[in-house]
Order: structure tokens, then C-alpha cells, then sequence
């Protein structure tokens, strides 16, 4: 069992999961939205290669307003 | 129509999409204002939110989008943020800000440098919002910049073009650069002198949004950037300290020859 922050809410897992499945299991799946894991840009090309481990923080981004 | 990178555009206005009373209203806005290019930001997704009706509705406009990134203080902050931008939006321009004082939000020119760099050579198409400092643009611009967005005066201020030598200075120094007024403007007056000063586009936001009447704002703004750059492609006379009759005075009905004398 693994904690992970996502979209600031603690939340808990089975196990260490690709950024992929994290997606799948949050039904994130469309398009225009951007993954930040610990900070860092993950490029979706990257989201079956990266894995999420414990204590790891993602959070996913959106367009918004803006001047 | 004009250029600006690599598209060819029919509006020299840009504007913001933040501050509006309604979603509504802002793309009435848009509409009036006749821009085709908007600025547009990020955010965290809130728990639990699903819909975000603010994109759903923006991308079926026929607008350009220029994502920024407020909020940066640092370099690698907005580099970060640039690419976030270009994976949503699809596009390779970025206006970058980064600001170094909370209290009039003035970019810091420093990390702003440092992040223009980066970005260039990562293949981001760079719209700095940057000072009317001259060697500030002059390594902007050494560092693969083709645009700047020189301010006018604070964000949100709209207190106009505070430093108009300043402004006049980058338009004659930089003749091949891409330059566009951002920031502080207030009133469609702003925009036309900005506009007279040679300058290739005017980026506002809060002027439209924050007015009365938005939507009608919007077009005053599009009358205005029409009316400068029209006035400055046409060539303005030269300002005199003497007065000079605009009617001939010779053989006038009560003309006296004595008076020339």
C-alpha cells in the first residue's frame, strides 16, 4: 500500500502505478490537461513509463482565464 | 493583415480572457474586439471538478491562444509552466512573465533572461512581458526573442504609457522586432498612442474586462489600435512651437497687407 498526494487530496493505492493507470483510475482521460508529478512536467508520451511511488505528489492542470 | 509568428493576422489587438463578469460576456468581447490572438493561463484542478466550461466554450472561438505564465517568480517555474502550456495548447508560443515584486508586479529581468533562453532553445516561440529597458530587450532579443511586450505602466493599473521616451526608444532601436504594449493600459487613448509610437500591437486585459460595459469596450479598443496604427502608417506632421494659418491669408477678404510688414 502506497499514499500519494493528488490534486492535494491524500489518497491511498494497492501499489505503485504507471501515470497511465493513475489516469485511468481518476476517469482523466480526455484531452487539454497537463500532469505535474513532484514539480516536474510529464510529457504524455511518458505516462506509461513513469511510475508513481509513495509519497509522490501529482497534479493535474487545466486551462483557465488569463491576462 | 500583418505578421506575427510566422501567421498572418488581420487584428494588432490582443486580448486577455481573465476578470470578466461572465463567461458570456467575455466571448461577446472577443467577438467585438475583433483579436485573434487571447491570452490564456493554467490551474490546479480542483477536487472534484469535471467541467470546465471555460475551455469548452473558448476553443470553438477562431482565436490564436497565447498561454502565460502568471504566477512564476522563477526561471525554472516558468519553464515548467511553458511546457505544461504547449502540451494543452497545442502551441509553441508563450507569454512569459516573471515577476520580481509583488506590489506593482514587475518582471524580474534577470530570470526573466534566464527563462527567454531556455525556452528559445527548447523551441518555444517567446512573447516576453518584459520593461521598457533597452539593454534588457537588446538580450532578450540576443537570446532568439522576435517579440517583446515592453509594459506601459503596472498590470492592472491603467495609468497608460508612463514612459513614452522609454517606449519611443525601443521602437527606433528595435526596427525589426516585433513589438507589442502590455500591461496598464486603461482607456482606448492608451492604445491609440501606443499605436502612433510605431508599436505593432497592444495586449490588454482589465481595461476591457473591469469596464461598464465590456463587450462595448472591447470595440472602442479595436477602433483605437485601428485609428493609431492608421495615423502612423499615414505619417503624422511634426509638432511646431509657432503658430502657422491652415488658410492662406493672401488676397482674404480683410487681409492687410500692413500686417506682413
Amino acid at each position: 500500500m502506497i499514499t500519494i498526494h493528488f490534486n492535494s487530496e491524500l489518497i491511498s493505492l494497492e501499489k505503485s502505478i504507471t501515470v497511465k493507470e493513475l489516469l485511468i483510475e481518476k476517469n482523466k482521460l480526455e484531452n487539454f490537461f497537463a500532469v505535474i508529478l513532484n514539480k516536474k512536467f510529464i510529457p504524455q508520451s511518458h505516462y506509461t513509463t513513469t511510475v508513481i511511488t509513495d509519497g509522490d505528489t501529482v497534479e493535474i492542470v487545466l486551462p483557465m482565464q488569463g491576462g | 493583415m500583418w505578421n506575427i509568428a510566422n501567421q498572418c493576422l488581420s487584428s494588432r489587438l490582443l486580448l486577455g480572457t481573465a476578470q470578466y463578469p461572465t463567461l458570456d460576456i467575455l466571448k461577446s468581447a472577443i467577438v467585438n474586439s475583433g483579436a485573434n490572438i487571447i491570452t490564456v493561463s493554467l490551474r490546479r484542478q480542483a477536487r472534484d471538478t469535471k467541467n470546465n466550461r471555460f475551455w469548452d466554450d473558448i476553443k470553438q472561438l477562431a482565436c490564436h491562444f497565447l498561454p502565460n505564465t502568471a504566477g512564476c517568480r522563477y526561471a525554472d517555474e516558468a519553464i515548467t509552466t511553458a511546457e505544461l502550456a504547449r502540451e494543452i495548447f497545442q502551441t509553441n508560443w508563450i507569454k512569459l512573465e516573471v515577476i520580481g515584486d509583488d506590489y506593482n508586479l514587475q518582471p524580474d529581468p534577470f530570470e526573466l533572461a534566464k527563462a527567454a533562453n531556455e525556452l528559445v532553445k527548447r523551441g518555444f516561440e517567446v512573447f516576453p512581458y518584459c520593461t521598457d529597458d533597452l539593454v534588457l530587450c537588446q538580450r532578450l532579443i540576443d537570446y532568439g526573442c522576435r517579440i517583446l511586450m515592453p509594459w506601459a505602466s503596472p498590470i492592472g493599473s491603467g495609468k497608460g504609457i508612463i514612459n513614452s521616451y522609454a517606449l519611443a526608444v525601443l521602437r527606433q532601436r528595435l526596427p525589426n522586432i516585433t513589438l507589442i504594449v502590455d500591461a496598464g493600459i486603461g482607456r482606448p487613448s492608451h492604445a491609440v498612442q501606443a499605436m502612433e509610437l510605431g508599436y505593432d500591437g497592444v495586449l490588454l486585459n482589465t481595461a476591457v474586462s473591469m469596464a461598464t460595459d465590456p463587450v462595448r469596450m472591447a470595440g472602442a479598443f479595436r477602433d483605437a489600435v485601428l485609428a493609431g496604427r492608421a495615423a502612423y502608417e499615414a505619417g503624422m506632421m511634426l509638432e511646431r512651437n509657432i503658430s502657422q494659418p491652415s488658410t492662406a491669408l493672401l488676397d482674404t477678404l480683410f487681409w492687410h497687407q500692413e500686417v506682413q510688414k
